[in-house]
């Protein structure tokens, strides 16, 4: 919400006053321009944070790697060779601008550990998080919205009851332990799914949509009972607002009253939910991943900074953040369209 | 109605995760069938059949020769393991083996590997030395004999001729040379190695500072690997990195880190007629919950470092398993610093004579753990020497050496675990400690913490970690995981502790071998070099229609060219 101003004439603006959205087309490209150039500056903090956070954890990457891979026998020499090949015996400052510099030209540098260039390796598993993370971000909205809607309008029914208590046991319901009853039910009971892996598209597309449904579901199920709970409750403060019943004595048919008027003002606390969900598109879920044995970015990252593996580290936190970051620039923009009260100033 | 429906399903679900399903396991009629898969184990009591060391461990009293007679160069190689009588080996399939870890990178074994992977490369690439199920080296891999100078001071190599390397170059003396001129200097082990000569195409002769004993033992395992050469010069370190080109029965297909290993068949395998496989495929789970669902749903063939408590109900299932010793479990105490009460030996007498430690192994070895009496397993040569001092568990001989060494009220402490070690056993070991007036604050770093902890070292605490038991030498197993102010900085390592280790190393004959190993028992006992706790066991489960010999080592060795599967 930052660089939006909120500037209310009344509390509850009718929406049937459409003249006074009060937004120009170049209202907008400034405050994308502004927000993007904002971005880039959040993005060099958080590289700086991060750079300088992870050597501030105890160890030296070359003697884990040295005491990890048996190199006992390594003259003091060798070790310092080792150390310039990484860059590692220079000052902090330099080692940062020059990490800067790869990543300028598509190089998030060479792992200690694996000397392999780190950004192969996230870009290999980037698109395995990213489609499962997109999967479970489309699954909340197609389900979470609508069931919130219903629930909402139909208060206090069968139908509620089991919306409110369904969407209670989804945020609450441990990962881990969902994932091992769908285990259970549709791979050893049903045997419909494979139990575990991830198999390229290319590959085996049978094989990979099966293997996507496990993970979707638990990857989704939190984010599409917070998206109804949060739906719910919005529109039925909606519902309950003079113009809704003003257009319900009018005689106005219920879906328009629903969806034209209703839905687009509480919209604004759902996109905030869906906003902090779309982070774990390429964040990933160390939990899911771990739970359906998937090559992801959440497994890549704990295990990296288990392992002090700066280029790593830096590399997935700073893509992590560009992407949060454009979520972000999204969802300010996103408000401004579903509340034409915000305005860009 | 519909709450109701709704609260049935919901309680179906339950009792479906409180209850793991028998699928039908793809195995044999039931005379083929382990002995206990008919006698159920008690979780307390050993799976007596399914456990088996005596006939898969090393014996502990075989000791290796060293001098092996070059007669057996000239003998031809055995299958390590031959299939049962009247029972032909099939051709065909892919053996699939879920497993917790897998070497990242792969390729690098000159300059970077975890040695404890080198179980995984073994389908692609060879070492010099075999290694048979008793833990007697045999020359039936890239080796076909050797023999050591009578001062010890050189072993000579005769090398296996016609082998060729995955791209096609041609192993030999060269190749070897190559090889360990790039490992020797890296690795402590290799020191006593000053200088590999060439003799002939095919012999290849190592010059050594002193005999060691455990120089066999380093060339059957992962210094023992043999590479191409010209699959490593000029390349990239990432190229390097994430190929193997070796002489093995399978070929690296596919590698991608921490996911899965792809090995397909090595049709020009120097072993004619093998292997008997398509290929092998690792894939890594780091999940015992899922390894467990995708073994019994039949997405693996075979599931290997299982936790020993999944055996006993694996086995009800008709499966096959087999147990072999796994790592011992030993304390490290900061000795080293003398303001810290671990630096007085009755502390530490007192440490192990606090813990209950047959308790533990009951309660979470499932019958698979055997209690450590010694600094040594039963498998070590000579640790029966450490059975008439062994310190058992004494709360009151505890306290009253605590007593001895000024601590009557006991004192405060760090412990320090492996992440692999069990929350609830920890919690154990602070109990018993607590009982004795010992307040320990119990922690499993992250591996990059505790290797700082390692190298730079820790006050007034211990760590838990791993001794090696995958060969009967202990002068080995010590190598690897003993003494060593290079590893672990915070425990003493006194100047008679390494003259000893350096006697027994050079031990040429069996008899030697055997009392010098016992005097390095006996004077680790005797000063609580470490703390042994218990030695806990390597389990790997299959299907009937597997036929493998990974099931006949502990962690050092296997044979995948002698694999098959039943269509």
């Amino acid at each position: 919400m930052r660089g939006l101003t909120r500037k209310m004439s009344s509390p509850v603006r009718s929406p049937f006053r459409r003249d006074l959205t009060g937004l120009k087309e170049s209202d907008v490209t400034t405050y994308i321009v502004r927000r993007l150039l904002q971005s880039i500056v959040v993005l060099l903090l958080v590289s700086i944070f991060v750079f300088l956070a992870i050597r501030l954890m105890p160890g030296d990457p070359i003697k884990l790697m040295v005491y990890e891979s048996n190199l006992t026998g390594l003259s003091p020499q060798q070790l310092a060779d080792l150390r310039h090949e990484y860059g590692l015996d220079k000052p902090l400052a330099l080692q940062y601008l020059d990490w800067l510099g790869g990543v300028l030209q598509g190089n998030l540098g060479i792992s200690v550990f694996t000397k392999t260039p780190v950004a192969k390796e996230i870009f290999r598993r980037l698109p395995i998080t990213f489609e499962i993370g997109l999967w479970s971000l489309l699954l909340s909205i197609v389900i979470g919205v609508p069931v919130g809607i219903i629930s909402a309008v139909r208060r206090g029914t069968w139908i509620d009851q089991l919306v409110v208590t369904l969407s209670n046991i989804g945020v609450t319901i441990p990962v881990f332990w969902l994932g091992v009853i769908l285990m259970l039910v549709f791979s050893l009971y049903l045997k419909w799914l494979p139990v575990m892996g991830f198999t390229p598209l290319t590959e085996d597309p049978g094989m990979h949509f099966k293997q996507l449904v496990m993970p979707v579901i638990c990857s989704s199920l939190f984010s599409v009972a917070a998206l109804a709970r949060q739906t719910r409750s919005s529109m039925l403060e909606v519902m309950h607002q003079d113009y809704i019943r003003t257009a319900w004595s009018k005689g106005l048919n219920e879906n328009a009253i629903i969806f034209k008027h209703a839905l687009k003002n509480g919209l604004i606390p759902v996109i905030t939910t869906l906003g902090l969900s779309a982070r774990g598109i390429v964040g990933g879920s160390t939990v899911v991943e771990t739970v359906f044995s998937i090559p992801g970015m959440g497994r890549l990252l704990v295990s990296a900074v288990s392992n002090l593996d700066y280029a790593y580290v830096q590399g997935i936190i700073l893509i992590i953040a560009a992407t949060v970051v454009a979520i972000n620039v999204l969802i300010d923009i996103v408000y401004g369209w579903a509340d034409p009260r915000i305005r860009y100033s | 109605m519909k709450k109701v429906l709704f609260v049935l399903v919901l309680a179906s679900l339950l009792l479906a995760a409180c209850s793991t399903p028998t699928p039908e396991p793809t195995k044999a009629p039931p005379t083929s069938a382990p002995v206990a898969s008919t006698k159920a184990p008690e979780p307390t009591k050993a799976p007596a059949a399914t456990t088996a060391p005596a006939t898969s461990a090393p014996a502990a009293t075989k000791a290796p020769e060293p001098t092996k007679a070059p007669a057996a160069a000239t003998k031809a190689p055995e299958p390590t393991k031959a299939p049962a009588a009247g029972v032909t080996p099939k051709t065909g399939g892919t053996l699939t083996i879920l497993v917790r870890a897998l070497p990242n990178p792969i390729g690098n074994t000159l300059t970077n590997f975890a040695p404890g992977n080198t179980l995984y490369l073994f389908p692609a690439a060879e070492p010099l030395v075999g290694v048979a199920p008793d833990g007697q080296f045999v020359p039936n891999k890239l080796a076909v004999g050797w023999d050591v100078a009578p001062d010890g001071k050189a072993i000579t190599f005769k090398l296996r001729q016609g082998v060729k390397f995955h791209d096609g170059t041609d192993f030999n003396a060269e190749a070897v040379k190559y090889n360990l001129d790039a490992t020797r200097t890296a690795r402590a082990e290799l020191k006593v190695i000053t200088s590999v000569d060439v003799v002939d195409t095919y012999t290849v002769k190592l010059n050594l500072s002193d005999w060691s004993n455990t120089i066999l033992n380093q060339l059957s395992w992962h210094n023992g690997v043999m590479i191409s050469p010209a699959s490593v010069k000029g390349q990239t370190a990432e190229y390097i990195a994430t190929h193997v080109v070796g002489t093995g029965p399978f070929m690296l297909k596919e590698f991608q880190a921490e996911t899965k290993l792809v090995f397909t068949k090595n049709a020009n395998y120097w072993e004619k007629g093998k292997p008997y496989l398509d290929g092998i495929t690792y894939l890594l789970v780091a999940d015992q919950n899922t390894s467990k669902n995708a073994f019994l749903s039949g997405q693996a063939n075979a599931w290997d470092y299982l936790d020993a408590k999944n055996a006993p109900e694996l086995v009800k299932q008709g499966y096959k398993i087999n147990t072999t010793p796994g790592l011992g479990r030993i304390i490290y105490t900061d000795s080293i610093n003398a303001d810290s009460p671990f630096s007085k030996k009755e502390v530490r007498y007192a440490f192990e004579h606090a813990i209950d430690k047959q308790a533990i192994v009951d309660a979470f070895g499932y019958g698979t753990w055997k209690v450590a009496v010694g600094p040594c397993a039963e498998t070590h040569l000579g640790c029966a020497v450490a059975t008439a001092n062994a310190r058992k568990y004494d709360p009151a001989k505890a306290k009253q050496l605590l007593a001895q060494a000024g601590y009557p009220n006991g004192f405060k402490m760090s412990f320090y675990a492996v992440g692999s070690i069990e929350n609830e056993m920890l919690t154990a070991i602070q109990a018993y400690l607590k009982d004795v007036g010992i307040q320990a604050e119990m922690s499993k770093p992250d591996s990059a913490t505790g290797t700082t902890l390692h190298l730079e070292g820790w006050k007034n605490g211990v760590w838990l970690q791993g001794l090696t038991t995958d060969s009967p030498s202990y002068v080995a197993a010590l190598q690897s995981d003993g003494p060593n102010r290079a590893k672990i900085f915070s425990s003493d390592v006194p100047a008679k502790y390494t003259e000893l280790l350096a006697q027994a190393a050079a031990a040429k004959d069996a008899a030697t071998q055997k009392a010098t190993s016992e005097a390095l028992i006996k004077y680790v006992q005797d000063e609580a070099l470490f703390i042994p706790l218990f030695i806990t066991s390597r389990t790997v489960v299959y299907t009937s229609k597997v036929h493998f010999d990974l099931d006949a080592y502990s962690v050092h060795s296997w044979n995948p060219g002698d694999a098959w599967l039943d269509p």
